[in-house]
């Protein structure tokens, strides 16, 4: 099967926030049928691989019920909360950094859900 | 379970922004972070933390940005300090109107005045296990 390198945000929505130092960002498949998808090829090792330097740990939990995965990126927030001097401190939009990742899918998926050439 | 929200006083911190224009506007705004830290080295302040952000660039997502335009039309510098102490953070918030008159030129965004300093009640969310928790209720009428 061909496949194809496409950027999660053709794929799912993210939403994000804290709890202490830690992002918690969710990531909601686009489609149900793109969920086992995600589920496949975003793991936790691979999130730890796109945010290397900027996060201590992940944790991935799997929500199939809602089309969903789950992350926990430990020590993302400068120390979080009030504690932080970033800008994002509460990792509203961390979220969207996990958007740029990119997963290989075959053709034909990204043919449908592609609606940009990288 | 049942969850914890523990708050403590823990030190003060500061934010000072400055906007510098196109041309350069990234080579400006990195040029007046490093006059700004070699400043507070000579002053001898000491922080548990100085974080620069160049909002516009990496402010939210970090290195995964990317290589910012070379013609980018502004930047916002942001630069923020912590430490247990309020004395050297209250310093810091001195050290960037000199930066605005000695240092990069094409620069604004200033006209707030002096960065304000913050206490910080650091924050912590915690669970702790129901059995260990015995409930009360204490009413005082004053």
């Amino acid at each position: 099967m061909r496949m194809v390198a496409v950027q999660l945000r053709y794929l799912a929505h993210a939403r994000s926030g804290d709890k202490g130092d830690t992002a918690n960002v969710g990531l909601i498949a686009l489609s149900p049928s793109l969920y086992d998808l995600l589920a496949r090829e975003v793991t936790a090792r691979r999130v730890a691989r796109h945010f290397k330097g900027m996060v201590s740990g992940v944790e991935r939990f799997e929500l199939p019920n809602v089309n969903a995965l789950n992350f926990l990126l430990h020590g993302a927030l400068d120390g979080g909360g009030t504690l932080s001097l970033k800008t994002d401190a509460q990792g509203k939009v961390f979220s969207t950094a996990l958007l740029r990742m990119k997963i290989d899918v075959p053709r034909k998926v990204a043919k449908r859900w592609r609606t940009r050439d990288e | 379970m049942l969850k914890v929200s523990i708050a403590w006083f823990y030190g003060f911190k500061a934010v000072g922004t400055l906007v510098y224009a196109w041309p350069d506007a990234v080579a400006k705004a990195k040029a007046a972070d490093a006059i700004l830290r070699k400043r507070l080295k000579a002053l001898g302040l000491e922080f548990e933390q100085i974080l620069t952000e160049l909002v516009g660039v990496n402010a939210t997502h970090g290195r995964l940005g990317g290589t910012p335009d070379a013609d980018i039309a502004e930047v916002t510098l942001r630069v923020g300090v912590r430490a247990r102490e309020r004395e050297p953070v209250e310093r810091f918030t001195r050290e960037i109107a000199p930066l605005v008159l000695t240092g990069p030129p094409s620069v604004t965004g200033f006209a707030g005045g002096r960065p304000q300093v913050e206490e910080i009640v650091a924050y912590r969310p915690a669970l702790v296990a129901r059995e260990r928790i015995e409930p009360f209720v204490q009413v005082e009428l004053l």
